[in-house]
């Protein structure tokens, strides 16, 4: 018996804040949560699997379009076609957008029922499974103890959307330990919203599949599903199989040993390219992060712009549309120490060290921005990395940099 | 800090240079280097010596990369000193004074105050240029207090466009109410993709409410369908059975008549036709019989009365015989006289022949002659060979006559040729000629050229200079040396020089002294300038007057004399007072001028001690100048003597050593001249002995020779010679040939001939056995013998043929009897009637009789045959009448009749019942068609449940019901249409995930947009506050300094600086007029004072620096280029002034301004004075 776990899948959720820039490749990006299903759902067909699980969050709760249900529907039709039931119980997302349990579904898709849980029968495999669906967007209690007691003879599988006991990044929904799973009996629990993939326990295994997309730099590496293989009195063997078509990675470079730009987009040429071939050449959202002690701190620091811009068309040469430079965050510090400059530049010093000392003093400092931040959009400081004028670390940073910036222009001849 | 030397050990255009900075005097330098001196040279090494000498540097085109060495000598302010070595390099770069000892990268830190290279170029070094912009920065920043301090005490002068360049930049990004920067657009772009995405929003009630029509219009199609089906059934039952109904009706009245007629026997079909054709049989068959019956008793009748001859007939054969050989009978006896003269004929022929050839025959015996073939074809076969042999006998004879006619001719013409001679050493001669080439040419040439050398040497003899006597003469003369020539020019050169400088010396001196002159002229003409001596007398004066006045006042009386005395300087009606107070303010007026005018003084008292130190000059010069006069008349004179024992006056060494390189150049080409004269007699010899030898050896083969020829005409002769010497001796070899060829051809031939003789020789014998055999005479030709043969063949022919004939005509007259006898025969037995007719006439008339009874015979069996048919035919026609009747018979009881002729009529009633069954069938066949699969029987019991008249309107009913059942299926239709395009077209588009996913990317670009924004709009904001609170913390006491210097450095022009109020109320520096604080704005101020007041702050801003940092030297490089005399001097002064705070070493390359420095250095102004160009070794 074979059969596959997903979950978390995010119909049409976009990929965030993946800052758009000329050359950047676009085309790579395009339907990346939807080309990942149709992954899976090639996969299924492809392995000839007995049925597949999804347990909760198909859709975004956020996202309101119909079409993206219709989507979801055209594609287990497919597994129709090859005689594959689907079973869903509906997450905290579900339940929010409402739209997983208006679809028109095919006959082999179930959609467990969220007033109590239920079981459904595969007689021919001898597999029961247990499921109930989130009936509210935020649910408190620990669903595990409603659950059917396991059924004798049977492979016995729990499908159920829950945090455990808390996940770090995931909200805390249907709360429930491992002891509860564990003793329930069951031979298999599949379980979702968690979006990293995880073996939480051996014998029964309790798994997290992850998301099949990552969206955003917190969701990096590989993503996809997992696949489940049973043979009589044997444990489960289940395998992590990627599907996802864009792959976030972090790349952190110590700019302790480079005195020059040219070096610096070597060391990123280096570690890209090793991690594209690692990834067998799948296509990388990356995050590019410099740190360390070096001489060019200032000279980077005054200009961060033309050091992602650099970073940005080494990538389009060297890798084309295999990667898009999502983001260049600048943390280095100078190697000199900060040289007392005489005079008045000993000023601009004070002024700076004032300022960062002072929490009031950058708030402060912040209502110079708010011509701007009055024009700009409300989603835009839900952006994970926006710049939030009343965060002090925030505005310390930028004070360091703007003073990095004026040291270089006072001093260099231009 | 300060540099207590400099060492420039291998940098730019300096080797081992060392510049010592004490600070005996005071520790203002000034570097004085004119240009190529260095002075930019040196300002670079400072900057390298303290922080590294750069990767790329112009300075290695002396010395390379790796020796560039510079270094120095300092004193840290705590008394510690360093010497070091700077080298190029990235690391380790400072070593001690040895060039070996590494010292630390850090050695020099404490020793800058840890100031790197940029703070160091910005606030300790200062040019000209800087000074400009600096000055210009304040000017257009309208003297803005604080960016002014902030500049001069940053050394900047780009603050203003620093704070334009951030502005500028943000504005790219953000501006409140703009469109275009980035962030604008961003804004703007994304409200646009959120409204695309809400209208590609699809929303669930929209599509399930669709979803649900549709289904429920299918289910309506559906039922609107089965009604549609359930009328067209009933219409269709309807119809059906309205066209059942006539032919029910039919049926019925078929089973009636049908019912009538059933008594009728059924016949079968060709009843009819077979009554009627056996009817007819009878009628013809009786009707035959009696036409047979009559024609058979005519036959009998003609057969007995016809009559026939049996014994003719009986003879028949004989007759026909006779009558076929009564033609050739008749025929035989008309050409048996023909034959037998034709045979006569021919035997006379035969015997003619014979008798002519009697006389050639050697047997006299007579006919016949036999000729057997073997014995014909031998004679035949010879007499050909005796045509061929006789005719080659004939040509060989021809071929020998004609052999011996040439050879006789080719004999006499051979005699008639002449005797080669010997031609080897003619050969040989001319050979050696032929190698000589062109000898005569390159002789002629040769001469040509000697010519014209010998005319250009000699001319260049006679225009050689200096020089009148002969070419041989200038080979003779032994000249100077080269180096001799080199020394006395050297000599030459050397004095000019010392003369040229001496007079541009004096030259000088005078110029100057004359300048010396105007200047005191101009001094003492401007003004009669006070001595002291005139301090001295008037005070003199005055003292004198007091003397007198001071008794007065105590009260004594001076003597009148001394009263008068001291009154004799002035007017007689002058009172003592009066004088006194004259001659103190005299005596006051004077002090004052020499105070106030002491500067002209001085200046006068310097010109004259410069004027008598250039007058000691001039003369010192002319004493030189005789010197070097003298000496140079010398030289010339020695010069001469080494020319005068050579006869010859010399100009100067450089035009000599040109003259002595022409003689030796024609020294070199007479020496050519000659070598080529001795070439050009070798090759006349030779010419010469070429000629004879030709001549020599023309002659001894006779050949015609001219004396007078030229060589090559006569190897042309020699040739000629040789060439028809050579056409003889082949000429003869060709002729002997030609005679021995023909002698052997000749010797062939005639025995050719002899061969053949003998030939005919053995023929004759064969000859005569062959004609022997025959009895030909032997002596015949073969070609008489062969006519002799000929008719003797024909004579035999002839005696053959008459022989023939004879035995024909025997033959025809045994045939004639024959006929003759059987004739006779035949008449006796069957016609004794013509016993008395001829043979054949009596033939002829037996077989007419044959013939007549032979056509009675045919007749009669014709006759027979036709009455055995005739009987046949009647017999058949009896048989035919018997058949019909029985066929009648069996009619009349199948038609159950009792006789024939009822017949007829029970056929026409059969026909009438059958055709009312056919009718009946057709009927039930067409209900069948209209029942539909039912059986007729339920089709009419159906009929009969049916209201006929009630079909028409029930029909109609249901047809309108069906239209409007139509039409609603139509709709139907059309909205299931349209609700199903509608739902293809939610098809799960990703058309609003897409806008979703632009609106992403660009927040993304709008995140770091806004944080480009933020940190460029805080480091204005933080730059803005940096210049405000440095103007708040130093304003007072900088602008206080600044101003003195500022007033110092423009000559008290201004008197001091203040801080002033602009129009928007911001704090702008002002300078204050002297004497009538009036506040100047800087705007007003000429662009020297503008530079000056930058100086000011600049050096205000340095010294209370100083005042808590480690002090570092102040490098300035030639800035007082725009600031007049007086001014330079003053800032010179305010430069000395600080150098008691720090070193000072100033850089200029004009010597204007080292001038200047020697009037200062007369005020004390304490520097010390190193000129580049000269201490470099």
């Amino acid at each position: 018996m074979k059969f596959i776990h997903t979950a978390d899948i995010h119909l049409d959720s976009p990929l965030r804040r993946l800052e758009e820039y000329e050359g950047a490749p676009v085309e790579k990006i395009r339907q990346a949560s939807r080309r990942s299903f149709e992954n899976l759902i090639d996969l299924a067909i492809d392995e000839s699997v007995d049925f597949v699980l999804i347990a909760g969050d198909v859709f975004d709760g956020d996202w309101k379009d119909y079409n993206t249900g219709l989507y979801f529907v055209s594609q287990v039709k497919r597994l129709q076609t090859k005689n594959i039931p689907v079973f869903i119980v509906s997450g905290n997302h579900d339940a929010a957008g409402k739209m997983t349990r208006r679809l028109p579904y095919p006959a082999n898709v179930h959609l467990f029922a969220h007033a109590e849980a239920e079981t459904r029968i595969l007689e021919n495999l001898k597999v029961a499974v247990h499921g109930r669906s989130f009936p509210t967007v935020s649910v408190s209690e620990n669903l595990v103890p409603g659950y059917p007691e396991p059924i004798a003879g049977y492979f016995n599988i729990g499908l159920l959307h829950t945090s455990l006991t808390g996940r770090e990044g995931h909200e805390t929904y249907a709360p429930c330990s491992l002891d509860d799973l564990v003793n329930k009996g069951f031979d298999y629990w599949a379980l979702g919203h968690v979006h990293q993939f995880e073996k939480v326990f051996e014998e029964p295994p309790v798994v997290f599949p992850g998301c099949i997309q990552g969206r955003h730099i917190k969701e990096f590496g590989k993503k996809g599903c997992v696949r489940v293989t049973v043979e009589e009195e044997r444990p489960a063997v289940i395998s992590l199989h990627a599907v996802d078509v864009l792959r976030w990675e972090r790349f952190q470079i110590d700019l302790q040993a480079v005195s020059n730009y040219d070096e610096i987009l070597q060391q990123v040429i280096a570690v890209v390219a090793d991690k594209l071939e690692q990834n067998n050449g799948k296509s990388i959202a990356a995050r590019v992060v410099f740190t360390g002690e070096t001489s060019m701190h200032t000279r980077i620091a005054a200009d961060p712009e033309f050091l992602k811009e650099s970073v940005r068309s080494m990538a389009i040469s060297h890798f084309g549309d295999r990667v898009w430079i999502e983001k260049v965050d600048i943390e280095t510090t100078s190697s000199f120490g900060f040289v007392s400059d005489p005079g008045p530049l000993k000023e601009l010093k004070l002024i700076v060290d004032q300022l960062v000392s002072n929490d009031v003093d950058l708030v402060d400092l912040g209502k110079e921005l708010s011509s701007l931040f009055q024009k700009l959009p409300p989603e835009y400081r839900l952006g994970e990395s926006a710049l939030q004028l009343n965060d002090p670390d925030r505005m310390k940073a930028l004070v360091a940099q703007a003073h990095a910036l004026l040291a270089h222009r006072l001093k260099k001849e231009h | 800090m300060k540099i207590k030397a400099i060492r420039l050990v291998a940098y730019g255009p300096f080797t081992d240079v060392r510049i010592d900075l004490p600070d005996t005097l005071s520790d203002f330098h000034l570097l004085f280097g004119p240009n190529e001196a260095g002075k930019s040279s040196t300002l670079r090494a400072l900057r390298h010596m303290f922080f590294g000498i750069p990767a790329r540097t112009a300075d290695n085109f002396l010395h390379g990369y790796a020796h560039l060495r510079i270094g120095a000598t300092l004193y840290h302010s705590s008394g510690e000193t360093i010497s070091f070595l700077r080298r190029k390099g990235k690391a380790k770069t400072l070593r001690g004074p040895d060039d070996e000892t590494v010292l630390g990268d850090d050695a020099l830190a404490a020793f800058l105050g840890g100031v790197g290279l940029e703070i160091f170029e910005q606030m300790f070094a200062i040019g000209h240029e800087e000074l400009i912009r600096g000055g210009e920065e304040i000017v257009s920043g309208k003297g803005h207090v604080g960016q002014a301090l902030f500049s001069a005490g940053a050394g900047l002068f780009r603050l203003q466009s620093i704070q334009k360049k951030l502005e500028l930049d943000c504005g790219t990004l953000f501006k409140p109410g703009g469109s275009t920067p980035s962030i604008n657009q961003a804004i703007k772009a994304l409200r646009t993709l959120r409204k695309n995405q809400k209208d590609a929003l699809l929303l669930p009630k929209t599509w399930q409410t669709q979803d649900r029509e549709l289904r429920e219009a299918n289910i309506q199609l559906e039922s609107v369908k089965h009604r549609l089906k359930e009328i067209q059934q009933r219409e269709a039952k309807l119809k059906r059975i309205g066209k059942a109904l006539p032919l029910i009706a039919r049926k019925m009245e078929l089973e009636d008549e049908l019912a009538a007629v059933a008594d009728v026997p059924d016949l079968p079909d060709d009843f009819g036709d077979k009554r009627r054709d056996a009817e007819k049989e009878l009628k013809v068959a009786t009707r035959d019989l009696h036409r047979h019956e009559k024609t058979m008793k005519d036959l009998q009748k003609r057969l007995t009365s016809l009559e026939l001859p049996a014994p003719l007939l009986e003879n028949a054969s004989s007759i026909e015989m006779l009558q076929h050989a009564l033609g050739s009978h008749r025929k035989a006896l008309k050409d048996r006289p023909g034959l037998e003269g034709r045979m006569r004929m021919l035997e006379q022929q035969a015997n003619e022949l014979l008798e002519e050839i009697q006389g050639e025959l050697s047997l006299k015996a007579g006919l016949p002659i036999k000729l057997p073939p073997s014995v014909v074809g031998e004679i035949q076969t010879l007499g050909k060979a005796y045509e061929r042999t006789s005719a080659k006998i004939e040509s060989a004879e021809d071929q020998c006559r004609k052999m011996e006619r040439r050879l006789r001719q080719r004999t006499a013409q051979r005699k008639g040729m002449p005797d080669p001679v010997d031609m080897g050493s003619l050969d040989a001669a001319l050979q050696s000629a032929r190698q000589a080439g062109p000898i005569e040419r390159q002789r002629e040439e040769m001469r040509t050229l000697l010519a014209a050398l010998e005319k250009e040497l000699k001319q260049s003899v006679d225009q050689l200079p200096l020089w009148d006597r002969s070419m041989g003469a200038l080979d003779a003369i032994a000249l100077p040396l080269e180096e001799t020539i080199d020394q006395f020019e050297q000599r030459f050169e050397k004095s000019h020089r010392n003369l040229e400088k001496l007079s541009e010396r004096r030259h000088a001196a005078e110029e100057e002294l004359v300048q010396i002159h105007t200047e005191i002229k101009e001094i003492d003409f401007s003004r009669k300038v006070p001595t002291e001596a005139d301090l001295v007398n008037a005070r003199a004066l005055r003292d004198n007057l007091w003397r007198v006045i001071r008794p007065n006042l105590e009260g004594k009386t001076p003597p009148t004399e001394e009263v008068q005395a001291a009154l004799q300087h002035f007017d007689r009606e002058a009172s003592l007072p009066d004088a006194f107070e004259t001659s103190l303010s005299n005596a006051d007026l004077v002090s004052d001028r020499l105070r106030r005018e002491a500067d002209q003084v001085t200046r006068k008292g310097l010109l004259e001690a410069r004027a008598e130190k250039f007058e000691k000059m001039r003369v010192d010069t002319d004493l030189a100048l005789d010197e070097s006069l003298a000496c140079q008349r010398l030289l010339e004179k020695e010069w001469a003597q080494l020319w005068t024992t050579l006869g010859i006056t010399p100009k100067t060494p450089k035009e000599m050593r040109g003259w002595l390189a022409n003689v030796f150049s024609l020294r070199e080409k007479r020496s050519v001249l000659r070598s080529h004269k001795r070439q050009y007699a070798t090759i006349s010899s030779r010419c010469t002995k070429l000629r004879s030898d030709l001549i020599q050896e023309l002659e001894r083969v006779k050949a015609p020779v001219d004396e007078k020829q030229s060589l090559s005409q006569l190897i042309k002769a020699a040739e000629l010679q040789l060439a028809s010497q050579q056409d003889l001796a082949s000429s003869i070899e060709s002729a002997d040939k030609e005679l021995s060829r023909l002698e052997t051809e000749l010797r062939e031939e005639s025995a050719t001939l002899d061969a053949l003789e003998g030939n005919l020789a053995k023929w004759r014998s064969g000859w005569k056995k062959a004609t022997a055999k025959i009895g030909l005479d032997a002596d015949l030709s073969p070609n008489a013998a062969l006519a002799v043969i000929e008719s003797v063949r024909e004579a035999k022919i002839k005696t053959g043929e008459a022989e023939v004939l004879r035995k024909r005509i025997a033959g025809i007259d045994r045939d004639c009897s024959d006929f003759t006898a059987r004739v006779r025969r035949l008449v006796e037995a069957l016609a004794p009637d013509l016993t008395m007719e001829p043979e054949d006439s009596a033939a002829e008339r037996l077989n007419s009789r044959l013939i007549a009874a032979r056509k009675s015979e045919a007749e009669h069996q014709t006759l027979s045959d036709r009455l055995g048919l005739e009987n046949n035919l009647s017999e058949d026609a009896q048989r035919r009448i018997a058949e019909s009747k029985a066929i009648i018979e069996a009619l009349v009881r199948e038609a159950r009749c009792t006789e024939a002729d009822s017949l007829a009529e029970m056929e026409k009633r059969a026909r009438e019942k059958k055709a009312l069954s056919g009718e009946r069938k057709d009927v039930e066949s067409q209900l069948r068609d209209v029942s539909a699969g039912a059986t007729v029987a339920a089709l009419i019991d159906e009929a009969s449940a049916v209201d006929a008249d009630g079909i028409a309107p029930e029909l109609s009913e249901l047809n309108e019901e069906k239209i409007q059942l139509d039409a609603q299926r139509s709709h139907l239709e059309q909205k299931i249409g349209a609700l199903k395009v509608t739902l293809a077209q939610m098809d799960g588009t990703s058309k609003a995930a897409h806008y979703a996913q632009r609106a992403e990317r660009l927040l993304g670009r709008l995140e770091s947009d806004v944080e480009n924004y933020a940190r460029l709009k805080i480091a204005s904001v933080i730059l803005a506050r940096t210049v405000e609170q440095y103007r708040e913390k130093h304003q007072g006491p900088l602008i206080e300094r600044a101003g003195e210097l500022f007033s110092r450095m423009t000559l008290g022009s201004f008197s001091r600086l203040r801080a002033d109020y602009d129009d928007k109320g911001d704090p702008v520096l002002v300078g204050i007029r002297a004497g009538s604080e009036i506040p100047v704005h800087v705007t007003g101020m000429s662009d020297g004072t503008a530079d000056q007041l930058y100086l000011a702050l600049r050096l205000a801003s340095l010294e209370q620096y100083l005042e808590k940092n480690e002090s570092l030297p102040f490098i300035v490089d030639d800035i007082l280029l725009r600031f007049d005399d007086d001014r330079a001097l003053a800032t010179l002064e305010v430069l000395a002034g600080l150098s008691r705070k720090t070193q000072v070493l100033f850089f200029t390359h004009h010597r204007h301004l080292i001038d200047l420095t020697d009037r200062a250095a007369l005020h004390g102004l304490a520097f010390t004075l190193h000129r580049l160009g000269e201490s470099q070794g």
